[in-house]
């Protein structure tokens, strides 16, 4: 008897076990698209068109800011776990401590921040640096740097942005903790920056 | 063992019903938080399910040692095919890869016990899908005798 035949006299075993099997076909090539798509997330999810300002208020204030889009081609949406910012300015050359920190933002994930599947957020953020101290020490870099022949401003000034975002791809399980499970979330975990006009 | 080219053929269409779970469980064993459903991880519900899926093995093959032979070659054919699945991103789409450095020992350091599970399983199940086949035949033949 040759396999068809064998297979018709079995019928109702073949019928179960072809059953099984496209269930299971099923369930890898969905596994397969559902990876391809994670992958796809992972390297469509980008920064970009960061703005950095500056701006003197007229009681003598800086208001400094910075304005960051998240692109998010893909088909899952992201939740933002956090994203910080810090500015500072580099006073190296003045001698004593090399970094002036002027603001600093931090949004865990308890902000429920969320970005929808093929959409754009921008995440605009600013802070008013109204300290005599620090104002003092940004004049006396500017001062130092027109000594250099470097004309600066307090809205020119070379402010240090660095900006870090984290976030979770869809809804996928992310809290692996046995360390041979950690790519697990790496996998599904998002983390972009920009810092001094370089995305990474 | 001597193998006929239509018992090859035979024993390759009683594997083709177990390749694709072969291939899923392995897949998911790597991935269980992207694929869907999931087993996450659970290496007992592995077995059973393996055991499940030698059974046609058995039920189809009435000698054991070719049983056992259609065992080994869905276990390899599916673990090609959960490779295929592994590499689908970079293959099928021009992706970089995430994991560059050891790219199939990465599958192969978390799959190596897993498949030597399956192909226990997979004997096992041989075993009861044949003992199922006999019992099956001897209520058959008992029916058959006792119709009036």
């Amino acid at each position: 008897m040759g396999v068809l035949g064998e297979f018709k006299k079995h019928w109702f075993v073949t019928l179960l076990c072809a059953l099984t099997a496209v269930i299971f076909l099923g369930a890898l090539i969905l596994s397969s698209v559902n990876y391809v798509r994670v992958v796809d997330a992972r390297e469509g999810i980008v920064l970009g068109n960061a703005q950095e300002y500056a701006d003197e208020l007229s009681n003598g204030s800086l208001r400094i800011g910075i304005s960051v889009e998240l692109r998010n081609p893909s088909s899952f949406g992201l939740a933002i776990s956090s994203v910080s910012w810090y500015v500072s300015l580099d006073i190296s050359d003045l001698g004593g401590s090399p970094f002036l920190p002027l603001a600093t933002v931090y949004k865990g994930a308890t902000e429920s921040l969320f970005v929808d599947a093929h959409d754009t957020t921008v995440f605009e953020y600013y802070a008013i640096v109204s300290e005599a101290v620090k104002i003092s020490q940004i004049r006396d870099f500017i001062n130092f740097s027109s000594g250099q022949g470097v004309d600066y401003t307090l809205e020119t000034a070379p402010y240090l942005h660095d900006f870090r975002l984290t976030g979770w791809i869809g809804d996928f399980r992310h809290d692996y903790q046995y360390s041979g499970e950690l790519y697990l979330n790496d996998m599904v975990r998002i983390e972009r920056g920009y810092s001094e006009g370089v995305y990474t | 063992m001597r193998v006929r080219l239509d018992e090859f053929k035979w024993m390759l269409a009683v594997s083709a019903f177990s390749i694709p779970a072969v291939a899923f469980i392995v897949f998911d064993f790597v991935f269980p938080n992207i694929s869907s459903p999931s087993l996450e991880k659970n290496m007992l519900v592995a077995f059973l399910l393996s055991v499940l899926f030698g059974m046609p093995s058995g039920y189809f093959l009435r000698r054991t040692d070719r049983a056992i032979v259609s065992v080994l070659i869905y276990v390899f054919l599916g673990y090609v095919l959960a490779l295929v699945a592994y590499s689908a991103p970079f293959v099928f789409y021009d992706f970089s890869v995430i994991f560059p450095g050891l790219y199939f020992m990465f599958f192969l350091n978390r799959t190596i016990i897993l498949i030597m599970i399956i192909f226990l399983g997979g004997m096992i199940g041989a075993v009861i899908g044949q003992i199922m086949r006999e019992s099956a035949e001897t209520e058959e033949t008992a029916q058959w005798f006792s119709k009036p």
